[in-house]
């Protein structure tokens, strides 16, 4: 009896407290809106007189700042426009989502791989209209790349402008092998262009130095032990059998034919190859085990003969090493192939991205404001004023020429705070850019980069080596941008994949047994070589990884068809 | 008195003792010595528990990039002591409600207690929660939301279960009221769960950051000390890297991610650390009032 009651009072009081929710949740709802309209009654009066309009934008790759350096108050003066910047705190990527639930957005998007998202939401708006009505800088900019800014071949709508140049120019490279600048200078500056020569090299200096500063020396050391495991084990890989830097994938950039890389039998003599180092004791034990800290403290210590990484992931060590004078034990860059037919695709052009921009939310209340800002930002004045900053403040005009102050430049090298604090080259990207190969009308540079600064702050040793060589920068090694042609394709590594595809899951599979298989398969025995690899592509194909081929190269020639390039 | 002799035991435990020391110091010392070295210098590696080139560049950096630091670390603290305060109340009064053995819906509440620790709405369903309750941009979000939670109140009330009913009993012969009981009688027994139950509550509302950027990122007078620190760790990952120079000594003055990390972290424990001496009394005599003779 009492059992019963209670559970008759318990129903009772559910339904209460259901009821009161309910309640509360209707008045809070019409509170909230009430609130809001109170504020959008606001903005709109703010915006009616000469005070500057507001815009928020969500940039994913944005920082703390408030848009008051000279530069952003230019940008004020000329459009009217104020930037107020949102970005995901600790890099967590559900800021994307809980716009989308919540429908509160900001008024600009740069949601780089979420776009997908909120196109599928109707987040954003489509921009094909308003480009064809007043985006005549974006249409200059572009020019016939601006179809590479399409979303897919069943929507071709352009929903973003921005993030990287259209046009490039590519100065520096970075990913590939590099070697010791002493190792260079003890051998008298050989010529090192395939695997077999640099592996001579590294065995001959390790001969004769098997200690650096009474600490064993170090021929080649990778880390393999996280997500880096990609950056100085897998890619190398491709580029030393020439591919583009296509993630996981090689693509034949006039078929669209996308194969998984790891397939491919030059793959496999290049890990037989590294396998051989590691046999021969040249490859450094800790290379799959020790973390980034390790890793960097080694490479700070001058006893690492080589490297096979890109120059952000080592800025660290590069900067110690500089600092206590050890310029002789920073690295040249090398453009090392399996072979001869191989050619190093260092300095390739991928041509303009496209795809990850800036977009308008569809709730912003200032579309053509967006619009029109978004539009000026790809016009010569703002370009050169983003670029090269305020004349008179940043550079001076000399002889026609825009000429960078000396303070400035000084302080564009040295400081890295520069940009935040006087706007200079701040808000180049993610915004719509010329890029640093592009000219303005009077054929001038529209960026202050220029080769000659990248020369000039080479340190003394580099300088010593270089000059040794006969060349001037270290890219006269590589196979030249114009000699290897644009990119037809992109990089692969740009495609949005569906959460959730086939393609996703196998991809997603196949990635962790490689990385795993491969990692073993390096580090075993010579004998076992070939089985081991050979077992690994079985069970590769065991998880269908034929199918994954086919979708990718779907994706490769839907790219193609939509950009007009096949 | 007679001098002790140090039995093998002893030696044994002392030594014990002292790894167990050692294991838990090391790591706070090694990020205060990284924090005071010089950050180009650290990434040579081979610091430990005394920093190499000493230096104060790495807070230099922190405290110099940020305006509002005080004012942040002044928001933390109230809503750490007024969470916590809030947060105890709550939290005993429903304890002591589920350990009662007249209570109808014991089970029924329980239940949904326990619930809550299995099954959450996830982060959407949350944000949606939040905004139509009204409390985007507002400091109750810091304290509504944390009020309860289902395992510091099931700590609680296993507590309460484990004293001795006669307590209440006579208690309530001597005419105090339920009220009286809870205020007079179970709160001074429980005071060795509440300050553990406070330690967590304090430290959970201090270092959270995650609801600031969520629920009142847009209201600069609530944003809190870890949050704020969190942003510049993120612009310093953000501007690392990007420096080409030949010049030495440029170069050395530079701070890297890895240091300014770790003053972060010293920064953000100190604060909580000193509050664990003024609990720690509440720890042995709660001890001792839990002896009850019966």
């Amino acid at each position: 009896m009492k059992r019963k009651l209670s559970i008759l009072l318990l129903s009772l009081l559910f339904m209460l407290a259901v009821s009161v929710l309910v309640a509360c949740n209707a008045d809070s709802t019409s509170d909230t809106d009430t609130s809001n309209e109170g504020e959008e009654s606001e903005d709109t009066n703010d915006t009616s007189g000469d005070e500057p309009l507001t815009l928020t934008f969500f940039s994913a790759d944005g920082e703390e700042k408030s848009f008051d350096d000279p530069v952003a108050q230019k940008i004020t003066e000329e459009t009217g426009i104020k930037l107020e910047i949102d970005y995901p705190v600790g890099g967590n990527d559900e800021a994307i989502p809980l716009m989308i639930a919540s429908g509160d957005y900001p008024d600009l998007i740069y949601a780089k791989g979420d776009i997908g998202k909120l196109i599928e939401a109707g987040g954003v708006i489509k921009l094909d209209d308003l480009i064809e009505e007043k985006g005549d800088n974006l249409k200059a900019m572009y020019g016939e790349q601006i179809d590479r800014l399409r979303n897919s071949v069943d929507d071709p709508s352009i929903y973003t402008v921005g993030t990287y140049g259209v046009e490039n120019a590519y100065w520096e490279t970075s990913g590939t092998f590099q070697i010791q600048l002493d190792v260079l200078r003890e051998l008298g500056y050989p010529e090192i262009t395939s695997l077999e020569e640099y592996e001579d090299a590294i065995t001959e200096y390790y001969e004769k130095y098997p200690e650096i500063d009474g600490q064993p020396t170090i021929p080649l050391s990778l880390l393999g032990s996280d997500w880096r495991w990609l950056i100085t084990v897998g890619n190398p890989a491709g580029f030393a059998a020439g591919l583009t830097d296509d993630g996981q994938w090689a693509v034949d950039d006039e078929t669209g034919e996308t194969t998984y890389k790891f397939l491919l039998p030059e793959m496999k003599e290049y890990f037989k190859w590294l396998n051989g180092l590691n046999d021969k004791g040249l490859l450094d034990p800790e290379s799959f085990t020790q973390t980034h800290d390790t890793y960097i403290s080694k490479l700070s210590s001058g006893r690492v003969l080589s490297i096979a990484d890109q120059d952000w992931n080592i800025g660290d060590a590069d900067a110690a090493l500089v600092s206590s004078g050890n310029e002789w034990k920073t690295y040249a860059p090398l453009a090392v192939t399996l072979g001869d037919e191989y050619e190093s695709q260092g300095l390739k052009d991928y041509g303009f991205a496209g795809g990850w921009g800036i977009a308008i939310s569809a709730t912003s209340e200032r579309q053509e404001e967006a619009f029109e800002f978004l539009d000026w930002m790809a016009s010569e004045e703002a370009q050169i004023l983003v670029n090269w900053g305020i004349e008179g403040e940043n550079y001076d005009v000399v002889d026609g020429k825009r000429v960078m102050k000396e303070e400035d430049r000084e302080r564009m090298n040295t400081d890295s705070d520069y940009p935040k604090e006087t706007g200079v080259g701040y808000y180049v990207y993610p915004y719509p850019q010329w890029g640093n190969g592009a000219l303005d009308s009077d054929g001038q540079p529209i960026t202050p980069d220029s080769e000659q600064d990248i020369i000039e702050n080479f340190n003394d040793a580099e300088k010593e080596v270089l000059a040794e060589y006969g060349m001037d920068n270290w890219i006269e090694w590589f196979p030249s941008t114009d000699s290897l042609g644009v990119s037809n394709h992109g990089t692969v590594a740009n495609y949005s994949i569906e959460s959730g595809s086939d393609l996703e899951i196998i991809q997603q599979k196949a990635d962790d047994l490689t990385e795993q298989r491969i990692t073993q398969t390096v580090l075993g025995s010579p004998d076992d070589f070939d089985e081991a690899w050979d077992s690994m592509i079985d069970e590769l194909e065991a998880m269908d990884i034929d199918k994954a081929n086919e979708a990718m190269t779907q994706k490769t020639l839907d790219v193609m068809e939509l950009w007009g390039t096949k | 008195m007679k001098k002790r002799k140090w039995t093998t035991f002893d030696i044994v435990l002392t030594v014990f003792m002292l790894f167990i020391i050692v294991i838990t110091l090391y790591p706070f010392l090694n990020i205060l010595a990284i924090s005071l070295n010089n950050a180009v210098d650290t990434a040579r590696g081979g610091i430990h528990i005394w920093p190499r080139e000493f230096t104060f560049a790495n807070y230099q950096e922190i405290f110099g990039s940020n305006d509002r630091l005080f004012k942040a670390f002044l928001m933390s603290i109230l809503r750490t002591v007024i969470g916590t305060i809030a947060g105890i109340v709550a939290s005993t009064m429903l304890a002591y409600v589920l350990s009662r053995r007249d209570f109808v819906f014991n089970g029924f509440v329980g239940f949904l207690l326990v619930l809550t620790m299995f099954v959450s709405g996830g982060l959407i369903p949350e944000y949606m929660l939040i905004r139509q309750l009204g409390l985007i941009n507002d400091f109750g979000v810091y304290i509504w939301p944390m009020l309860i939670s289902a395992f510091n109140v099931i700590i609680i009330r296993s507590f309460m279960d484990n004293l001795p009913a006669a307590l209440e009993e006579s208690a309530k012969m001597d005419g105090a009221n339920d009220f009286t009981i809870f205020s007079r009688i179970i709160i001074p027994l429980c005071l060795p769960v509440i300050a553990t139950i406070a330690l967590f509550l304090a430290v959970m509302q201090w270092n959270s950051w995650f609801d600031t950027y969520l629920y009142a990122r847009n209201n600069e007078a609530l944003t809190t000390l870890q949050f704020e620190l969190m942003k510049i760790l993120d612009n310093a990952n953000v501007s690392s890297g990007d420096i080409t120079s030949q010049n030495a000594a440029v170069i050395a003055g530079q701070t890297n991610p890895q240091s300014i990390k770790m003053a972060i972290t010293i920064i953000a424990t100190v604060p909580i650390l000193l509050v664990y001496p003024f609990l720690q009394k509440y720890f042995v005599t709660g001890l001792t009032l839990g002896a009850v003779k019966s």
